[in-house]
């Protein structure tokens, strides 16, 4: 058995509306995205792999608001929706099998917004390159302080 | 309690899938499907019973479009396991259920496990107090398949599930309802450490 599940980095942005994890080893098998987002008013935050801002991205998602359930597709687009941020927002984003050179890669997000919605989305970067950045963009405002990301890396024995 | 609770800066965090201390979380296994190779199942036995969760993390493909099933202990009985799930297929949002069946499924409602190239299914499957001698078990599961296309064959799902047998899990296997694992299938099995 092997113990798994290491910070790779960590980050508290504040003012601005991207951040890039970059040089990501390769030597785990699934990266997560662990955050906590605060914002100014609602926005979305979208991931990108490897600075590629081609419509390389879709995503499909389901989310809920108290009183309507909905799901949404968006393809051919810039990036995957991993989030959508009222004010604050915790999320969790697993990028699967990451480091493969074989299949596109595809990524599992869950966002729980307690005062207003749940989200949850699966996403595919259609490119077989190994994943070694991953930047998170908020779409319309800036990341508010408060706001901390960490990347992790879990290894498969 | 969640099987993962723990904190980033001030704000704390309940439940699915991380934030585990790095040394509370163990790779205990992996099975593969190689390329040129399929696989009608992929087992774990002799699973031990130190952790307090376990966690199957999953990148699956099928030779054809196919239902993902779950088994505990060999298990095959045809009322044995219950199932509740949403989805959500781009434009629609279902929910449904399976009582009294005979697995615990993934990736059933929509489109299912893909064989499409390049493209594969993921599964995070979460089961709860799996040692337990005097309860039911009951899993959570995150799965979906990203396709690139709007006509429904994209899905995300959420699941419950509950093996209606108070046994201790010591196997896991893995197959799909009537077709084969496929090439490049990686499922990795996770146990998570109590207190």
């Amino acid at each position: 058995m092997t113990a798994t599940y290491d910070c790779i980095a960590t980050t508290n942005p504040s003012g601005v509306q991207s951040i890039t994890f970059s040089s990501i080893p390769g030597t785990y098998t699934d990266l997560i995205i662990a955050g906590v987002g605060f914002a100014s008013t609602e926005t979305y935050y979208e991931i990108q792999f490897n600075s590629d801002t081609g419509n390389n991205y879709s995503f499909t998602s389901i989310l809920g608001t108290g009183s309507v359930a909905a799901s949404g597709g968006t393809k051919n687009t810039y990036a995957i929706g991993v989030t959508r941020i009222e004010t604050q927002s915790a999320f969790l984003c697993h990028i699967m099998n990451y480091a493969n050179t074989t299949t596109y890669k595809t990524a599992l997000a869950r966002n729980s917004n307690g005062g207003q919605i749940v989200y949850q989305a699966v996403g595919l970067w259609r490119n077989t390159n190994a994943i070694t950045s991953v930047t998170l963009k908020s779409q319309i405002v800036n990341f508010n302080s408060g706001s901390t990301f960490s990347l992790y890396g879990i290894k498969a024995e | 309690m969640s099987p993962i609770l723990d904190s980033i800066g001030s704000v704390k965090a309940y439940g699915w899938g991380a934030f585990s201390s790095p040394y509370a979380f163990e790779s205990i296994a992996t099975g593969t499907v190689s390329a040129g190779n399929t696989s009608s199942v992929i087992t774990f036995s002799s699973i031990p019973s130190t952790y307090a969760h376990l966690q199957l993390r999953m990148f699956a493909r099928a030779t054809a479009q196919n239902t993902m099933f779950v088994r505990f202990n060999n298990d095959s009985g045809s009322t044995n396991y219950d199932n509740h799930r949403m989805n959500g297929a781009g434009t629609s949002v279902g929910v449904d259920a399976r009582i009294n069946y005979s697995a615990l499924f993934v990736s059933s409602k929509g489109y299912g496990i893909v064989p499409t190239a390049n493209i594969g299914s993921a599964v995070i499957m979460d089961i709860l107090d799996y040692t337990n001698t005097n309860k039911y078990k009951v899993t959570r599961t995150l799965s979906g398949n990203e396709r690139n296309t709007s006509d429904g064959t994209s899905d995300i799902e959420y699941t419950s599930g509950s093996w209606k047998n108070t046994n201790a899990i010591n196997r896991i296997d893995v197959s799909l309802q009537t077709s084969t694992l496929a090439e490049y299938t990686h499922i990795a099995l996770y146990g998570i450490k109590g207190a």
